[in-house]
């Protein structure tokens, strides 16, 4: 196993059947992508079975994949596209929630708890208090609109420039700016709701 | 107080630590006279600070084998449809290859029968044609030239038999 291959090379071998190299893309990226999807459909079962879905559909689409964005940005495309038809179907079997709209929260998250369990071995203090404030956060995220949080995720989570967010989110790269100033702006908004309890 | 609509593509980047001159001046001139943007760039730095102490996501452990599993499961059906339609290509390539061998096989038997039969049946008309006439007591000397031309004509594009 070449642990150091660059993407490219994983591209490159598995698009000539070494099923090897998938193996290192799953390993490289899972995280990144079921990190970025769980915090779009804000649930962990949907969340497996999406960054399931992803790998699975890049393994198959590989063979047409043209290296012109690198293969973290296409993978964000995938995940994106694939969360945008998970919240719309939600959307549809509800009813009357827009994802384009915040969000309340569901499943797990809903009575504001985060959903990893607590890992407290070292400083219990400490831990509580950083998931205390790690479920703050993880719950004004869940309520940004769509759109506002797929680029706060992408940029101030997952650290992709911005020319890589507009290519995994097919938008121009002014919208991708625009959009995160004004996500930062309403988070903001939202966590001071909470602090003072609005 | 808001910020200035205008300005706050330059604000992302300005608080990311990513602009360039001569924006960057331009911006910060910007922000010593206005007090909306000058909020905006704060908002924007406790936001993003905030945001970056939250944990990264970590996949459970055991997703990475589930997909790993699923990606043979599903690369070997992938494999045997794609097999699966070569052998039909082929198979119908095939088919239509015998196909054509037999028609052409077969086609100088049917040719050769049309020549041979057409003449006869359109003699035997013609024959009746002009014994109708000379039973009618018709006798335009022009017309009975003309069908004996006719005649004549079909007679020799009729093969010679043995």
């Amino acid at each position: 196993m070449r642990l150091s291959d660059t993407d490219a090379a994983l591209v490159a071998r598995c698009k000539s059947n070494d099923l090897t190299a998938f193996d290192e893309i799953v390993e490289r990226y899972q995280h990144k992508i079921y990190g970025y999807v769980k915090r779009l459909v804000d649930n962990e079962t949907d969340a497996e079975d999406l960054t399931q879905e992803v790998f699975l559909k890049a393994l198959h689409a590989l063979h047409r994949f043209r290296e012109e964005s690198s293969l973290q940005t296409w993978l964000f495309r995938i995940a994106t596209n694939l969360c945008r038809d998970l919240l719309r179907q939600r959307q549809r079997e509800k009813g009357w929630l827009s994802v384009w709209q915040p969000t309340d929260k569901q499943g797990a998250c809903s009575e504001g708890g985060i959903v990893d369990p607590p890992d407290d071995r070292f400083n219990p203090e400490k831990q509580l208090l950083r998931e205390e404030l790690n479920a703050v956060l993880n719950e004004a995220i869940a309520r940004l609109p769509l759109p506002m949080r797929e680029v706060l995720i992408l940029h101030d989570i997952e650290h992709l420039p911005y020319e890589e967010i507009a290519h995994a989110l097919e938008i121009p790269l002014g919208t991708v700016k625009s959009r995160l100033f004004h996500a930062r702006a309403r988070l903001r908004e939202l966590l001071t709701n909470y602090v003072y309890g609005v | 107080m808001k910020a200035c609509r205008q300005w706050e593509q330059l604000i992302v980047e300005y608080v990311d630590g990513v602009l360039q001159e001569p924006h960057r001046q331009s911006l910060e001139d910007h922000l010593a006279t206005c007090m909306g943007c000058a909020e905006a760039v704060e908002t924007q730095r406790w936001t993003k600070q905030a945001v970056a102490q939250l944990e990264r996501g970590h996949a459970p452990a055991h997703l990475s084998r589930r997909i790993q599993h699923h990606a043979r499961a599903s690369w070997g059906r992938q494999r045997t449809m794609r097999l699966l339609s070569r052998v039909s290509v082929a198979a119908a390539l095939a088919a239509a290859m015998l196909l054509a061998f037999w028609w052409s096989n077969l086609r100088p038997n049917v040719t050769s029968l049309v020549p041979a039969d057409e003449p006869t049946i359109a003699q035997a008309i013609v024959q009746e044609y002009l014994g109708a006439m000379h039973n009618d007591g018709f006798s335009d000397p022009s017309l009975q030239l003309l069908a004996r031309e006719t005649q004549l004509q079909i007679l020799r594009l009729e093969p010679t038999t043995p």
